[in-house]
């Protein structure tokens, strides 16, 4: 396989007058300067990125090579207060070509970063559990066990859209009032069973609040049947991108 | 990472590591195109690590 040598793996963009101290098990971690930002690049691991495309790769090795993403980004975070993750798997030719493309958008980035100072992305996701509780009541019937038997299901289901009606404005509202305590918020792809998911980017000095609105939200939930999973803080991913970027 | 205590069950690693892969593989900066590397004709920028996303990620379906 043919590899540029001085390719490199770009993890974050930091305030350009960071100080990066060595990060452990990760000598190769160094910082490249872009005018007003920095970036924080690495060598990157070709074979294991390159098996990424293999469609026999095993899905652990996506999940390693995003744990020590991950683990690098929040290494920088910790020393720098405030960073753009990259995504996983940003490669360029060289750290020229990184501080080419980083000066470009400079000022915006640097701007982005004094934004993000002092706030954490949290994740909030709501999700319904496989039966939620139901009221049990006692079958009146009618004349004849046919109609005895419609009646009851007709029942059943005006009972189950209720509950799905309400636990999807519980759900709604437990949202708006966990996101009340943000500064921004972006919206996840959900899934089924998936009522809310969001990340949100809350104050550092908020996050107090923000676990104990959490709890009290999980408690109000599980009434109804529904999960709450709060997860954080992350570095913010969620809030990194630029006007224009897709 | 933290582990803030209104994790609910089931928590654990499966379900963290869909939230990570959500983050690191669908959010972050993206660089532009004219700087894209091709390694032996890979092209990492460009990969839709999306396909994967959704391999790894499959079970989050299932209650």
């Amino acid at each position: 396989m043919t590899v540029p040598e001085r390719c490199v793996y770009l993890y974050a963009v930091v305030p350009a007058r960071t100080s990066l101290p060595p990060i452990e098990g990760r000598p190769d971690i160094r910082l490249v300067p872009a005018g007003d930002v920095a970036l924080v690049v690495g060598t990157p691991d070709i074979a294991a990125l390159s098996r990424i495309n293999d469609p026999e790769s095993d899905s652990r090795e996506l999940a390693e090579l995003a744990r020590r993403h991950d683990a690098v980004v929040r290494a920088v975070m910790s020393v720098s207060g405030s960073v753009l993750p990259f995504r996983l798997a940003t490669v360029v030719a060289d750290e020229d070509a990184a501080s080419d493309f980083a000066r470009r958008h400079a000022t915006e980035y640097a701007d982005l970063l004094r934004r993000l100072a002092g706030a954490g992305e949290w994740g909030v996701r709501i999700t319904a559990e496989r039966t939620a509780p139901a009221a049990g009541r006692p079958d009146r019937g009618g004349d004849r066990p046919g109609t005895a038997h419609l009646d009851r299901r007709r029942r059943e289901l005006a009972e189950s859209q209720r509950r799905a009606d309400d636990r999807t404005e519980v759900a709604a509202r437990a949202a708006r009032e966990l996101g009340g305590l943000a500064v921004d918020s972006v919206r996840g792809h959900g899934g089924v069973s998936v009522l809310v998911d969001e990340s949100y980017l809350v104050r550092d000095a908020d996050t107090d609040r923000l676990l104990d609105t959490a709890r009290r939200v999980r408690d109000r939930l599980a009434r109804y049947g529904l999960l709450l999973r709060l997860s954080g803080p992350w570095p913010p991913y969620s809030f990194s991108r630029l006007g224009g970027d897709p | 990472m933290t582990e803030p205590d209104v994790w609910t069950e089931p928590a654990g690693p499966a379900l963290g590591l869909v939230d990570l892969l959500d983050r690191v593989v669908e959010r972050g900066v993206v660089v532009s195109g004219d700087v894209v590397i091709a390694l032996a004709g890979i092209d990492l920028i460009r990969l839709d690590l999306r396909a994967l996303l959704v391999g790894v990620v499959g079970r989050r379906e299932a209650p």
